[in-house]
């Protein structure tokens, strides 16, 4: 019996550890091709570690190629699309969570309903439409369509119904606005809803490919995705340097993940969990 | 997803009681009027109007004509096109779903198992989740490489042959698959996790106590307890398995892979939208598109409503 445990035991350890390689090794390969010089990254045996090292590539990454700019690009549009999405959540979800009004729940249906709207039914509208309006290769045309976000409203609005009415009621004795009732006293109540909120939001708009490639067409306006994608099929036998490119876009958002990711998983459990 | 009905306001509170004050009328109608304008704007109006094009013929070079059902008849009939990609996305969506699943699953059975090291575990598997799919798809291309990748190098280090991977019809899916599955696979690896911590210990206790073995509770207890985990996986793979393409576009260089085999049904509306300028007929993929993920929602509702019984 003892025997057939430590057996268990072995071949579980064994499955996790070759799990945990698998995961690891492209990104240690990744990193490593990226400071090889070119001899060595074109070799067979592969080398496996070095030993000339060159950083000149990340030196081209940010001084002749235009990564500075998709990083900028990128947060900046992903900070403002994350902010725009808590507020317009939450304020949304809490007037269908604690008011109620004539056509309150067909409106609500309608809003949940656009859930199952798959976005490449509307990208060709939203295409015809940000050419009507001027808006082609603007950042803008990427940020507008993402003011709302129906999965956000959605949890939020759960989120905002366990709040006990108490708490509105105590702020209009105290004669606040209805403004102030939601911002001063019920929205400090819903921070772990709204950080699981901001990660998914964020990661969401990060990882965004489709709409601004089609959306953006100057490389000065390209999000860190588009610049890499497109940068990559441009030096695509350079592996070198596509390598540093692609070691760019992943170590700070692996950083950021590796400080916080308690929140990471508990959003991803909380909002995965949508459907 | 389960929807209750709207929280009802309970007797005597304030709400009730003040709920047509100037004030909150006004507050409610500053929130709904500008949300209601956002979802017509981006969400209604052009949701329609994706309908109304795709009985057009629209490209751009002749104003738009009604053209009745044939976009919808030639996409049935004549786009072989889009009959390879749908078959193409459903063998990604299947893949992916169910080999990846299963993997998860069990990755995420033997983390619930140890106590030492799951944290670190569960962290390294996440990793790719993070990254955008974009860079996984970058980096896997060169990780393809026939000729200089480590996979190949690998392969021919142990002595089998090299292949062409993403260079060759026969590979080029696959490669895809994966990749998008070493990508996933955290984040099916921590719903299960919550899944499977909300089991309560108590019956694993009660089983061994009528002498069952590990894999006796696994099949008589995890897997009917994991049920509406299994279907959120299943659908929500499904669901985004179907509308799959950056990962194609990336790792093909944006050609659809050799003889387009690597080619999904969003990559085709994308080619004969933005490549093709034939808005209209690409209206009518979408909506078929569309169907196909409505009918698989309210699917979904149905199982998800079916409440589990301990």
């Amino acid at each position: 019996m003892l025997k057939k445990i430590n057996l268990f035991s072995f071949f579980k350890w064994l499955i996790l550890l070759t799990g945990a390689a698998a995961m690891l090794l492209p990104f240690l390969w990744m990193v490593i091709t990226s400071i090889k010089i070119n001899s060595d990254i074109i070799s067979y045996p592969p080398v496996l570690i070095p030993n000339q090292i060159t950083f000149e590539r990340y030196r081209r990454i940010f001084n002749e190629l235009n990564f500075g700019r998709y990083f900028f690009n990128s947060i900046y549009i992903s900070v403002i699309v994350t902010a725009a999405v808590l507020f317009t959540s939450s304020i949304l979800g809490y007037v269908f969570a604690k008011f109620d009004f004539k056509g309150k729940n067909f409106l609500f249906i309608a809003v949940l309903s656009t859930m199952m709207i798959p976005f490449p039914v509307l990208m060709i509208p939203l295409y015809l439409l940000i050419g009507k309006v001027g808006l082609v290769d603007n950042h803008l045309a990427i940020i507008l369509p993402a003011l709302f976000n129906t999965f956000g409203v959605f949890l939020m609005r759960q989120f905002m119904e366990s709040i006990p009415n108490e708490f509105i009621e105590a702020g209009r004795i105290d004669g606040a606005s209805e403004f102030k009732i939601f911002s001063r006293l019920i929205l400090p109540q819903t921070k772990p809803a709204l950080a699981a909120m901001a990660i998914f939001s964020f990661m969401w708009q990060w990882d965004s490919y489709l709409w601004p490639l089609i959306s953006q067409s100057s490389s000065r306006n390209f999000t860190l995705p588009l610049g890499l994608a497109t940068f990559s099929n441009q030096y695509y036998t350079d592996y070198g340097l596509v390598m540093a490119g692609a070691t760019v876009s992943v170590i700070p958002i692996i950083i950021v993940f590796l400080f916080m990711q308690k929140r990471f998983v508990k959003g991803i459990t909380m909002t995965g969990l949508k459907g | 997803m389960e929807l209750k009905t709207s929280n009802k306001t309970r007797p005597g509170t304030i709400i009730e009681k003040i709920k047509s004050t100037k004030a909150t009328t006004r507050f409610v109608l500053a929130v709904l009027i500008p949300s209601a304008l956002w979802y017509l704007i981006f969400n209604g109006i052009p949701m329609i109007y994706a309908f109304y094009l795709s009985f057009f013929k629209m490209n751009f070079l002749d104003p738009p004509k009604f053209v009745g059902l044939q976009n919808y008849i030639y996409s049935f009939t004549q786009d072989t096109d889009l009959y390879l990609s749908l078959l193409n996305t459903v063998n990604f969506m299947l893949s992916t779903v169910l080999i990846g699943g299963i993997i998860a699953f069990i990755f995420a059975l033997l983390l619930n198992d140890i106590k030492k090291g799951a944290a670190f575990f569960r962290t390294v598997y996440f990793l790719p989740v993070v990254c955008s799919m974009v860079a996984i798809g970058v980096l896997w291309t060169w990780l393809y490489q026939p000729r200089f990748g480590i996979i190949n190098s690998f392969l021919q280090f142990i002595g089998l042959g090299r292949l062409m991977w993403l260079q060759s019809p026969d590979t080029a899916l696959l490669s895809v698959i994966v990749a998008s599955i070493w990508k996933g696979l955290g984040f099916t690896i921590v719903i299960f996790l919550a899944g499977l911590q909300g089991i309560p210990g108590s019956l694993y206790e009660a089983a061994e106590v009528d002498g069952a073995n590990r894999f006796q509770k696994i099949r008589h207890i995890t897997i009917p307890l994991l049920r509406p985990t299994f279907v959120f996986i299943l659908i929500t793979g499904v669901i985004n398995g179907l509308q799959a393409f950056t990962q194609m576009h990336v790792m093909t260089g944006g050609d659809g892979g050799p003889l387009d085999s690597a080619k999904t049904i969003v990559f085709h509306l994308y080619e004969t939208a933005f490549g093709n300028y034939q808005m209209g007929r690409a209206a009518s993929i979408a909506f078929i598109l569309f169907v196909i993920i409505v009918v698989l929602t309210v699917i979904q509702l149905k199982f998800t409503n079916k409440k589990i019984q301990y």
